[in-house]
């Protein structure tokens, strides 16, 4: 069963490189997103304190995507930085976190229709993906103490699923609804009581690199965005849950936020006209989105 | 019907969130729900309970109903939190609140201080002392070398404590004078003491708990003082002997300090010693933690041990007791603490000065 999922896993990883060897000129753009997103955050960490806190989230992503050789693989590259300031149930305290995750996502396309989708049309994607977060979590009751912030540092493989639908004129609009949830990985996490001062000044060991997987951490990021093209760039509008949860020595950390995104999407293709001319023969081409 | 469960899925989306989380982590902000999230994060975190002989179970059950009854204040919530945290007998052990600190300094209110702050700075210090860093420093009238470290808190760099050591160079022996600090950074014990030997030398051990039991520990880690480096100056603690003066008020940082300089004493024939009262300990470095109200609070997180894995907990002897006598201090102004000092080092030097 093990050597099955693991062959399953090799060749959707190494499925652009045989694509690669098969088709040598193909235009593929890469989709280009940037998204503004704000909104409601929560954060709990008991290292610092077993307190809840609730407030705003502020956030930036990018997400590059492009198909592959292969007309059915594309990759996405993910970045997210985003910011958090809570208070207490009381407010009596504030805190104030900030995230940074990175992934590489793999999808592969499954099309009902079995055509290239049109409007009206459906477009399914699912994979694997690899990512790192890191993050921090400062409690200003704190700023005195030996323990004023907790650090977190994962890295996960993960699934991710897409569902687009396409609509209107030239499908030039789109729903989507994205997932993306950690499987397995490592994660950073003190010991219980452990100190800062133990981990990084008298860099004693310690268990301090965990193993993680759906045991220990229960990741899910859910987006569900538009797309819409009025002008040149179409504009992305949606919705961003993100919630991060983590148990590992007697230490929880949870973190999850709702956003509303609005952002931009532009596409690029990875050579000038002139290349294009020159090398495809290509004179005339639109940008394809 | 495909609009209901588009709709559905969506409502579910947003109720996701509210599901991971679990709020019986917390208290409420109330007066009972303050002094239960005190008494369970000193349960889980605290870690001197066996040292000190508390039975924690027994202090719930006394102490819940008073919060659940009695209390209408803050003031007396405060009051009664103060005195259920003085079981511990832990100057590590503090609530913040906005009006008041709660406290226990009995480790160093019930005994002499042994320390006049304002008798060294006119009959000893003067007032051509050099001062960096938080050291002040110079050399007494027999050459005797003599710093005063007030707080642990001041970082030096080591550039300054090179340029310290270099000044006092010339000097029979050193004193080092911590009575009255309080602690501060742990970091800076091994800087400082470091420069009191050549070689590496483990001078204690810190654990720290690995799980909410009353006895759940790590195994003991060891604090090491650094060998020497390449240009940094080091003092020969072989010839040129070292006291460090001590008091019921030299606590925490202060604390492991003198441990790790009494760990030195010996190792190459250095001379290190300790004059004056035992000190306060506190050897529980502290952790921290919020309150539903707001108020913080501080506790003993990581036991410290010395060399021979005994705890400090309740502070450490000198090897010289001696206590400053009014009379001494208020006629002849004298601290007797440092005159023994001094007549050690002068007793003790090897360090030889060649004929220019």
């Amino acid at each position: 069963m093990m050597k099955k999922l693991l062959s399953i896993l090799l060749t959707a990883f190494l499925m652009p490189v045989i694509a690669e060897a098969q088709d040598s000129v193909l235009l593929r753009p890469a989709t280009h997103v940037f998204t503004l997103q704000t909104g409601w955050g929560r954060m709990r960490d008991t290292y610092l304190a077993p307190l809840r806190y609730d407030g705003t989230s502020v956030g930036l992503q990018y997400e590059r995507s492009r198909q592959l050789r292969h007309p059915m693989l594309s990759n996405v590259q993910h970045a997210v930085l985003d910011f958090m300031s809570g208070d207490d149930k009381g407010d009596h305290s504030t805190s104030w976190a900030g995230r940074l995750h990175y992934d590489y996502t793999m999808l592969w396309e499954f099309r009902p229709t079995g055509r290239r989708p049109e409007a009206g049309d459906w477009r399914f994607r699912a994979g694997v993906w690899a990512g790192i977060d890191a993050g921090y979590d400062y409690n200003l009751k704190l700023v005195n103490a030996n323990n004023p912030v907790s650090v977190r540092l994962c890295h996960n493989i993960g699934v991710a699923a897409q569902a687009v639908f396409y609509y209107g004129w030239k499908r030039r609009h789109n729903v989507r609804l994205q997932l993306q949830a950690p499987l397995a990985g490592w994660a950073l996490m003190p010991e219980y009581g452990a100190s800062y001062y133990e981990t990084f000044y008298l860099r004693q060991g310690g268990d301090y690199l965990n193993f993680t997987s759906l045991h220990n951490q229960q990741d899910l990021d859910v987006r569900l965005t538009t797309d819409l093209q009025f002008t040149k760039y179409p504009i992305r509008l949606g919705m961003d849950w993100h919630i991060e949860t983590m148990k590992i020595h007697n230490i929880t950390q949870r973190y999850s936020s709702l956003q509303f995104v609005v952002g931009i999407v532009f596409s690029t293709l990875p050579f000038t006209r002139r290349q294009a001319s020159a090398e495809y023969g290509i004179d005339n081409y639109q940008m394809a989105y | 019907m495909k609009r209901y469960t588009l709709l559905l899925l969506l409502t579910s989306l947003l109720a996701f969130p509210s599901c991971l989380d679990d709020d019986s982590l917390e208290d409420d902000d109330t007066y009972l729900g303050n002094f239960e999230a005190c008494w369970r994060a000193l349960d889980e975190h605290y870690c001197f309970f066996a040292e000190k002989g508390v039975d924690w179970d027994r202090v719930y059950q006394v102490y819940r109903p008073y919060f659940r009854d009695s209390v209408t204040t803050v003031t007396q919530e405060l009051r009664l939190l103060d005195s259920m945290l003085d079981l511990l007998k832990d100057g590590h052990v503090n609530i913040y609140a906005p009006f008041n600190t709660a406290r226990y300094w009995a480790w160093y209110e019930d005994y002499p201080q042994n320390f006049d702050n304002n008798l060294l700075e006119r009959h000893y210090l003067g007032t051509n002392y050099w001062t960096a860093a938080g050291f002040r420093y110079g050399l007494m009238g027999d050459t005797v070398g003599y710093i005063r470290y007030e707080n642990f808190t001041a970082s030096p760099g080591e550039t300054n404590i090179d340029y310290m050591l270099a000044a006092l160079n010339m000097a029979k022996g050193l004193i080092i004078d911590v009575r009255d600090n309080g602690g501060g950074s742990l970091t800076n014990v091994p800087l400082i003491a470091s420069r009191f030997g050549q070689e590496e030398i483990i001078y204690g051990y810190m654990r720290h708990k690995t799980g909410p039991g009353h006895d759940d520990f790590s195994d003991l880690k060891p604090l090491r003082l650094d060998a020497r480096q390449d240009g940094r100056i080091y003092w020969d603690a072989a010839t040129q002997p070292v006291v460090v003066l001590t008091n019921r008020s030299a606590y925490s940082a202060t604390n492991i300090f003198v441990m790790a300089m009494k760990a030195s004493d010996g190792v190459g024939g250095r001379m290190i010693k300790t004059i004056g009262d035992r000190t306060g300990g506190g050897s529980g470095m502290p952790f921290s933690t919020v309150l539903p109200n707001g108020w913080t609070l501080r506790f003993s997180a990581c036991p410290m041990y010395d060399r021979n894995r005994i705890s400090v907990e309740s502070g450490i002897d000198p090897d010289y007791k001696v206590d400053m006598d009014s009379v001494s201090m208020v006629v002849a102004h004298k601290d007797d603490i440092i005159e023994a000092a001094r007549d050690y080092i002068n007793a003790h030097t090897r360090k030889t000065y060649e004929a220019e």
